[in-house]
């Protein structure tokens, strides 16, 4: 029963080990464990395979080559650097959505040619201006479209 | 090692979808003539824009250049063709008016591009949760 529990508990260090998240002790009492020949599970004896049968021997500090450990850490690697790519994208993106790099706290501005307007209340008035203006271009059209149409309608009299 | 292999792919998908939202021909221009001494550029966003049930307001104009004007236009007709509704008016023809709805962006804001050609050169851009009946209200 006990050696169950303890074959359990190697299984358990063999699985934190190959992700990379072992503990110095752990790892050392992994080895201890591998190097005691009476636990012969088959996933003990992948482990002892991958890490190599000297490097579970007591002195040794050969690390693993070509190992799952390995594969792990890139994976971390590539999630940090993915988050690093994400948070520099996004920083850009809000620095590109907002303004120009001097002005980009700011949300509200204006250029009226060469001259910079950052008093709210006048870019409000130029862009209610500026709304207004569209909005007379667009009675025009319609004014015009309405009249095509009773034009139309006429000319089918 | 599966938690590690989520936050891989999340992030790269949050990557991929903030690159894609900036798509549009005419942002580049917004940048573009802020300073120029014939173009006018505006930007207002935020609370600003509360009222209105906008979160921005992007405008340029140009005056007296050619060449500007024809700029804005050409980059508008490429970013038209992803509108899913349009209101088009030519005049001598020209470009006289144009209302573009260009749908959700991947922040579920409703965009929009409204034009008015001729002498003066308008464009303005719109984003918002604002429905194409509130954006026309503003100009009926």
């Amino acid at each position: 029963m006990e050696n169950n529990y303890n074959e359990k508990y190697l299984h358990r260090l063999i699985e934190l080990y190959f992700e990379g998240a072992t503990t110095l002790e752990q790892e050392a009492l992994m080895r201890r464990m591998l190097a005691d020949g009476s636990f012969r599970s088959t996933q003990a004896d992948e482990a002892r395979a991958v890490l190599g049968v000297a490097a579970v021997l007591p002195g040794h500090t050969v690390h693993a080559h070509g190992s799952r450990r390995q594969w792990s850490l890139s994976l971390r690697v590539a999630a940090v650097a993915a988050v690093l790519i994400t948070t520099g994208i996004l920083t850009g993106y809000f620095t590109r959505h907002t303004s120009s790099g001097d002005i980009a706290s700011a949300q509200c501005f204006a250029y009226v040619g060469t001259e910079l307007v950052q008093d709210r209340n006048k870019v409000m008035e130029i862009m209610e201006s500026q709304l207004a203006d569209m909005s007379a271009v667009a009675d025009d059209v319609n004014r015009d479209l309405r009249n095509t149409i009773v034009t139309i309608k006429y000319s089918e009299l | 090692m599966k938690r590690q292999l989520a936050v891989l792919f999340l992030s790269l998908a949050v990557a991929i979808s903030a690159a894609a939202q900036t798509g549009l021909h005419v942002a580049s221009l917004f940048t573009a003539l802020r300073g120029n001494a014939n173009a006018s550029v505006t930007c207002v966003q935020g609370r600003a824009l509360k009222d209105y049930r906008l979160s921005l307001f992007h405008s340029l104009t140009v005056e007296n250049d050619a060449g500007l004007s024809r700029m804005v236009e050409e980059a508008l007709a490429k970013d038209a063709r992803k509108a899913i509704d349009r209101e088009v008016h030519y005049k001598d023809g020209r470009l006289h008016y144009a209302f573009y709805n260009l749908g959700r962006n991947s922040d579920n804001l409703n965009r929009y591009i409204l034009f008015s050609g001729g002498k003066r050169t308008v464009l303005i851009y719109l984003e918002g949760k604002a429905g194409p009946e509130v954006i026309n209200s503003f100009f009926k």
